[in-house]
């Protein structure tokens, strides 16, 4: 069992809702920082709550095969079913921050924001569609739950008309 | 042509597509005939990638089927996924187009042509079905300045080039747009939920002389 996940029942795989599929060592200690991270806020704790609620089981995997350039998703494993499903969270932590303004967040923000949407799924809503330049007011409210961390500005705050 | 608030939007596109080898080439200009600046959609940055690899890539390219029996190829804001929630919208990077001047491209592609996102992943071979193409359509992607509440931020490392954002960047993204009749032209066409609807609205549609092999 990975160090990281010997402190964290909740992160223990096989006996938790919440699940890394284990490709390799360094993505799932990557992906278990960022959901401890995750787990220091009251946000976090909160959302870990509505996750238990809701689904079934959410996988955290890694793009496989990778996109260009990288982005993070979240699918359904059924989309036909509602209610208690498992939902998928596909992501790298290797590819947050980027360089480009738009992908300035952190990997565990990215994650965040990505259960998010599957609790928002997994409950029969559908989330609001990620908008270009724009950090949801949820992630923004975690980032500053989470502190250490400048919430990334628009693109669009020092453009020209 | 069309209009905007603030003047005559009227952008034509001239491509030339020729083939070398085994790949297809779309040499094009695009002209600014309208009265109002516009940012023509031209790269795509590998964002998640450390300096140097982080650089804009000039031969990202959407592919997907359609309209009709057509292939629909060029530069423009790819259809986002409906079988998922993605965290970042990928909108291309843009060259500023003042009136009455030309910008320069090209555009390669290796055949055979692949359905191709930068929301998906390449498929395994069997996931694709092979179909035959009666058109390609060269499609670029622009917007029109002063539309919409459009912004433009130049990149640091390459001011040529502009991170576009208006109060809804894909749907006030325009489309020109030039056909081909092709013979001949296979299309592996993914089996997945691939979304092919293009987002922004359709411009002008100009006919290509020469047919494509």
């Amino acid at each position: 069992m990975n160090a990281i996940a010997r402190h964290s029942p909740l992160l223990v795989p096989g006996r938790s809702r919440l699940r890394v599929k284990p490709v390799d060592s360094h993505f799932t200690d990557a992906v278990l920082r960022d959901l401890l991270t995750i787990r220091r806020t009251c946000a976090g704790r909160a959302l870990f709550r509505r996750l238990r609620e809701a689904c079934r089981v959410v996988t955290i995997e890694k793009p496989n095969p990778p996109v260009d350039p990288p982005n993070a998703w979240t699918q359904s494993r059924d989309p036909a079913r509602r209610g208690a499903i498992e939902m998928v969270v596909v992501y790298d932590p290797a590819d947050w921050p980027g360089k480009a303004p738009h992908s300035a967040l952190p990997s565990d923000a990215v994650l965040f924001g990505r259960l998010l949407d599957a609790a928002a799924m997994a409950e029969g809503s559908d989330p609001p569609e990620a908008t270009d330049g724009v950090v949801s007011p949820a992630i923004v409210g975690y980032l500053r739950d989470r502190g250490g961390v400048a919430v990334p500005s628009s693109p669009a705050g020092n453009a020209q008309p | 042509m069309s209009g905007s608030r603030t003047g005559v939007v009227d952008i034509r596109l001239d491509c030339r597509p020729a083939k070398q080898g085994s790949a297809l080439l779309f040499p094009y200009t695009v002209q600014n005939h309208g009265s109002v600046d516009v940012y023509v959609m031209d790269c795509s940055r590998n964002a998640g990638l450390p300096p140097p690899d982080a650089k804009p890539n000039p031969q990202a390219a959407v592919v997907l089927h359609g309209p009709g029996d057509d292939v629909t190829v060029g530069k423009f804001i790819a259809p986002r996924p409906t079988d998922r929630r993605i965290a970042m919208p990928v909108i291309p990077l843009a060259r500023h187009l003042p009136p009455h001047e030309t910008l320069e491209g090209r555009l390669d592609l290796p055949t055979p042509l692949a359905e191709a996102s930068p929301y998906f992943g390449d498929l395994p071979l069997w996931q694709y079905e092979v179909v035959e193409v009666s058109g390609l359509a060269f499609t670029i992607g622009y917007w029109a300045a002063g539309v919409d509440g459009l912004a433009a931020l130049p990149l640091e490392d390459a001011p040529e080039l502009f991170t576009v954002v208006t109060r809804n960047t894909a749907r006030s993204a325009r489309l020109v747009s030039q056909r081909f009749p092709t013979h001949s032209l296979q299309l592996f066409k993914r089996t997945d939920q691939f979304p092919r609807t293009i987002p922004g609205t359709a411009g002008s549609v100009a006919t290509g002389e020469a047919a494509m092999a």
